[in-house]
């Protein structure tokens, strides 16, 4: 390709984003030229002060610019409940719905053997320091229903159980707006497993 | 695209992108292959289920440039009961990390090893089964399978045939017992670990409260070898499963167990250059 050099490394920053490749990145890279010098440098900036000024909250390793994060320091949260999740952006997908008003714990990643995580890599034992402090009555898991996913909430309710607290996960089940036809036999079972009474 | 079907079972899965997922899977008739899950992270996905770890299926697979594409995929089994319990879902979890690692020198017996692994897979479905002695079943099958079934019978160094008395230690490197004559006259060389039962068993410094499933790297060279465990590789590698002890030396039986299977899974990570890390939840 004849790329002239402040372009081709403009294109081959963009393609380190997951999921990029040349000819999207090629897109990315002539959209920032033709946008106007004062967009592109608050584009450049917000990159930089994001990586500078976010950090893992110290109590539940949310990513936040604040430690403790908005929702630890939120004094309206309901401090007996911790709802545990795998990645910060579960967080953000729990906060959308306005339905929980408790607080919550990133364990950065789930147990899988397959790719060599195992627990210590994991935020559990910061978890387990959390909950000794005797405030907390409940802890949800709101984690994926896959294999590392159960994996890792059965090794957290053997480590949680004996503390005598209300362990609760998530229910599984259709998404709304699916189809029954083309649901898998897990999923079924899972929705019949956890149904309620009307 | 040309297409073609297979009967296997998901043993790796990575995502890809922004909704798929790169699956692991081991195939009855073409061993272990590699293949694109495509949108399987998108929720409602038809195929979401089918792509997780452990399911088996029947899939449709079209050839593509690098990696082929699962077109279609019916399920077979998906055994829910691993889920409920973690000893179980661990073993599970192991045998799918032995097969992602070793599965390639697999290929030319793939049916023979979808059988094994399938038949393992539903002992640990069934409850109250002796997962140990299982997993120790299943460590010999594959070593098997791979050519590399560990010699108990006869000294790897002098090839005597081995007795209770003339026992001294499992050596990796060479794939093997070795009598004492030829342990003490220093033939051998390299790193070894002692068990505790090992230590029991001599009447040294054994302590109670020791962890027995602790083992020190992969690179040990050799495991101390003692009666009982070697009984217990003998037995399991005759496909004889002992009836279940409830007395005093039920203990001793299951911590015999216990080490003969850690004495495996050493060996194996040893041939695959890589520790397994699904047993350590145990």
């Amino acid at each position: 390709m004849y790329y002239t050099p402040p372009l081709a490394k403009l294109i081959e920053q963009f393609q380190k984003f997951p999921g990029v490749g040349p000819k999207s990145a090629q897109r990315m890279a002539f959209f920032v030229l033709g946008m106007n010098h004062d967009s592109v440098k608050g584009f450049a900036a917000a990159l930089v002060e994001a990586k500078d000024k976010i950090r893992n909250c110290s109590h539940c390793f949310h990513l936040s610019a604040f430690d403790p994060c908005e929702i630890c320091s939120n004094q309206k949260r309901e401090k007996q409940t911790i709802c545990v999740v795998a990645e910060s952006r579960d967080v953000i997908a729990l906060e959308r719905t306005g339905e929980f008003r408790g607080l919550y714990h990133v364990l950065n990643g789930l147990i899988s053997p397959m790719e060599g995580r195992g627990p210590d890599e994991l935020s559990i034992r910061d978890l387990l320091g959390r909950v000794q402090g005797g405030e907390i009555k409940e802890i949800i898991l709101a984690i994926n229903p896959t294999i590392e996913g159960d994996t890792t909430v059965l090794y957290l309710s053997k480590l949680l159980k004996p503390l005598s607290l209300k362990i609760t996960r998530i229910a599984f089940g259709l998404p709304v707006g699916s189809d029954l036809e083309y649901a898998d036999d897990s999923t079924l079972s899972k929705a019949l497993e956890g149904r309620r009474e009307l | 695209m040309p297409t073609y079907s297979v009967r296997a079972i998901n043993v790796g899965t990575f995502n890809l992108g922004e909704a798929d997922k790169i699956i692991t899977l081991f195939s009855a008739e073409r061993g272990l292959i590699r293949a694109v899950a495509k949108g399987a992270r998108k929720p409602g996905s038809k195929i979401a289920g089918r792509a997780e770890l452990l399911a088996v299926n029947k899939l449709l697979l079209a050839n593509g440039k690098s990696l082929d594409i699962i077109t279609q995929a019916e399920g077979i089994e998906s055994f829910k009961s691993l889920r409920n319990d973690l000893d179980r879902l661990s073993y599970a979890l192991y045998y799918a990390e032995l097969t992602c690692n070793l599965g390639q020198g697999l290929n030319q017996e793939s049916e023979l090893y979808f059988d094994v692994f399938l038949k393992a897979l539903r002992q640990l479905c069934q409850a109250g089964g002796n997962y140990i002695y299982h997993c120790l079943n299943f460590q010999l099958s594959l070593l098997d399978l791979l050519g590399l079934r560990p010699e108990l019978d006869s000294c790897v160094v002098c090839r005597k045939r081995l007795i209770e008395s003339d026992l001294s230690v499992f050596h990796h490197e060479l794939g093997g017992a070795i009598c004492n004559e030829c342990f003490s006259k220093g033939n051998v060389e390299g790193k070894g670990r002692r068990s505790v039962l090992h230590l029991a068993e001599t009447g040294n410094n054994y302590r109670h409260n020791e962890d027995l499933s602790s083992k020190d790297t992969f690179s040990s060279h050799f495991t101390y070898l003692t009666p009982l465990v070697w009984k217990k590789l003998i037995l399991a590698a005759a496909n004889y499963c002992a009836p279940a002890h409830h007395n005093v030396q039920a203990e001793v039986i299951d911590k015999a167990l216990v080490a003969a299977r850690n004495l495996l899974e050493t060996y194996i990570e040893h041939l695959a250059g890589k520790k397994m890390k699904a047993l350590d939840l145990i």
